[in-house]
């Protein structure tokens, strides 16, 4: 390829800029610009969930271990069975490597410091015994589901209602609103990327550039919407999702499962004997 | 003394490696090329170098000053360090946010306090050098993506900033506006601003006689050579060539 003569370029592109450092007039936007380009970062890149491969249930059968973890600890009020579940909770939770143990803690701690400050503010009307009680199963629920969502990819997931029978129409609703929003994300943070390297001073109108930036995700996400239905039809989808082929045997499900069905098993018979 | 310099600069992403040991300096009114396979750590460089990111391990030292977390926290700092560094992003899409093309190249300068007249000015200049003036009224949203491409450009120029980064520019351009662009880098470089581009279009690229920085697929520079250099390697040459 040969090139011509470069362009004569304007007199102010050939000369430094003067650097200016102006005060920041906006900083709780700034401050809040900034959170938010951290969370969507970090969300953006999730770390991929991992499952000790000596452990690892189908799908279906962790979807279900997971509803049958959820249903003790919600129906039950003995306290003894509480801690027999926690026990078991922790048992799983030592099949976690070191790392994954350390994020399950945080978010564990983040999200029911969370539910008893905000979802469950009335218990504190009642006592400190129900606080504890209810505090103590919520926990118990939030440790489950977070263990779940540490150990299971989303295709998991999605293969786990389909084998369960979940209708077509939720999991293809599931799958396009997690896929959406990713990209939403990332879209969002990328443009906040751009505009952060082109903000080289305060901002003069804020208000309208945080307008336009939303009103930019909204033509976006209408468009992307369009692109992907219409990617989704060429490529033959008619709204089934084909059930993936397990690699567990079913016989390991069938005795990982065991202890709950055993624990579901005393939980309804459990009352006439008054072991609940 | 060098304008950029990395030393042992390295980057992760979650469970897998971004960058690995780069030692890497960059004088003022250079023309770096960064090449390599995909995924090999081209745009995550550009990314670090634009402040956007920051090095798991290793310094980064612009104009003699370190660039660190600590630094980029600090909304001034960072302001003062986007002024001098422009980057292009490779999907230009999320680059254009304004209502009109000519809002989108007037944005930067009008941050920079400049009057009207001033912003006019560099609006209208650096549309002609993109050959972008017949977009100006246009929606930024509804170009094409290599009319993206250069209003992104131009909007970047307006500021001229000290150091261009650019994240595969000729990218999605007819083979007359790919030889615009160059011809356009040519001039910027002869004009003393220093430009670090990646790019898979050795063939094109080779016409401007860059510095080229070659990545392997370990996430490390595999080679550092002069167009002269890289010239008397014919091997080099052919690898280039099929990227």
């Amino acid at each position: 390829m040969t090139l011509k003569q470069p362009n004569k370029l304007p007199d102010w592109l050939e000369q430094p800029n003067q650097l200016s450092s102006q005060r920041q007039r906006h900083n709780f936007l700034a401050h809040n610009q900034q959170h938010l380009q951290q969370l969507l970062a970090r969300l953006s890149q999730p770390l991929p969930a991992v499952q000790s491969k000596k452990w690892q249930l189908s799908p279906a059968m962790s979807l279900v271990r997971l509803g049958i973890l959820v249903l003790l600890i919600a129906l039950t009020n003995n306290t003894g069975w509480l801690w027999l579940l926690g026990l078991l909770i922790a048992g799983h939770l030592l099949l976690l490597s070191p790392s994954q143990f350390r994020r399950f803690c945080r978010s564990w701690l983040m999200s029911t410091v969370i539910a008893l400050l905000i979802v469950l503010p009335s218990y504190w009307l009642v006592g400190s015994a129900t606080v504890l009680l209810f505090g103590f199963k919520t926990g118990l629920i939030l440790a489950s589901t977070q263990y779940y969502r540490l150990t299971t990819t989303f295709q998991a997931l999605l293969s786990g209602l389909k084998a369960l029978h979940c209708p077509n129409i939720l999991i293809m609703t599931l799958a396009i609103a997690i896929t959406y929003l990713r990209m939403l994300g990332h879209y969002l943070l990328q443009t906040m990327q751009a505009l952060d390297m082109r903000l080289v001073a305060p901002a003069k109108h804020p208000y309208r550039l945080i307008g336009t930036l939303f009103g930019n995700l909204f033509l976006k996400s209408q468009a992307y919407a369009l692109e992907l239905y219409a990617a989704m039809e060429a490529r033959g989808f008619n709204g089934h999702y084909v059930n993936q082929p397990t690699t567990t045997n079913r016989w390991h499900d069938v005795l990982t499962l065991t202890p709950y069905l055993v624990l579901v098993t005393l939980f309804i018979f459990g009352r006439y004997y008054g072991i609940n | 003394m060098a304008l950029i310099k990395l030393t042992a600069l390295s980057y992760d992403y979650p469970n897998t490696r971004g960058l690995d040991q780069l030692n890497l300096e960059i004088n003022s009114g250079d023309f770096v090329c960064l090449m390599g396979p995909n995924g090999s750590g081209k745009s995550t460089l550009l990314r670090i170098l634009s402040g956007l990111e920051n090095a798991s391990q290793g310094d980064y030292h612009f104009d003699g000053q370190a660039i660190t977390a600590d630094y980029l926290a600090n909304p001034q700092d960072r302001q003062r360090l986007h002024q001098q560094i422009g980057l292009v992003f490779q999907n230009t899409d999320v680059q254009l946010f304004n209502t009109s093309v000519a809002e989108e190249v007037a944005f930067g300068p009008r941050q920079l306090g400049l009057s009207d007249a001033e912003v006019a000015q560099r609006v209208t200049d650096c549309l002609d050098l993109t050959h972008s003036s017949d977009l100006r009224e246009r929606v930024p949203y509804q170009l094409s993506g290599g009319e993206k491409k250069r209003v992104a450009l131009a909007s970047v120029l307006a500021l001229n900033p000290k150091v261009l980064l650019l994240d595969e520019p000729l990218n999605g351009l007819t083979i007359a506006a790919q030889q615009q662009m160059l011809t356009l880098l040519q001039a910027l470089r002869a004009a003393g601003k220093t430009i670090v581009m990646a790019s898979h279009n050795f063939k094109q690229v080779q016409a401007i006689e860059p510095r080229f920085v070659i990545f392997n697929v370990a996430h490390q520079i595999q080679a550092d050579l002069s167009a002269a250099e890289l010239a008397a390697q014919p091997e080099q040459q052919a690898e280039l060539l099929t990227l």
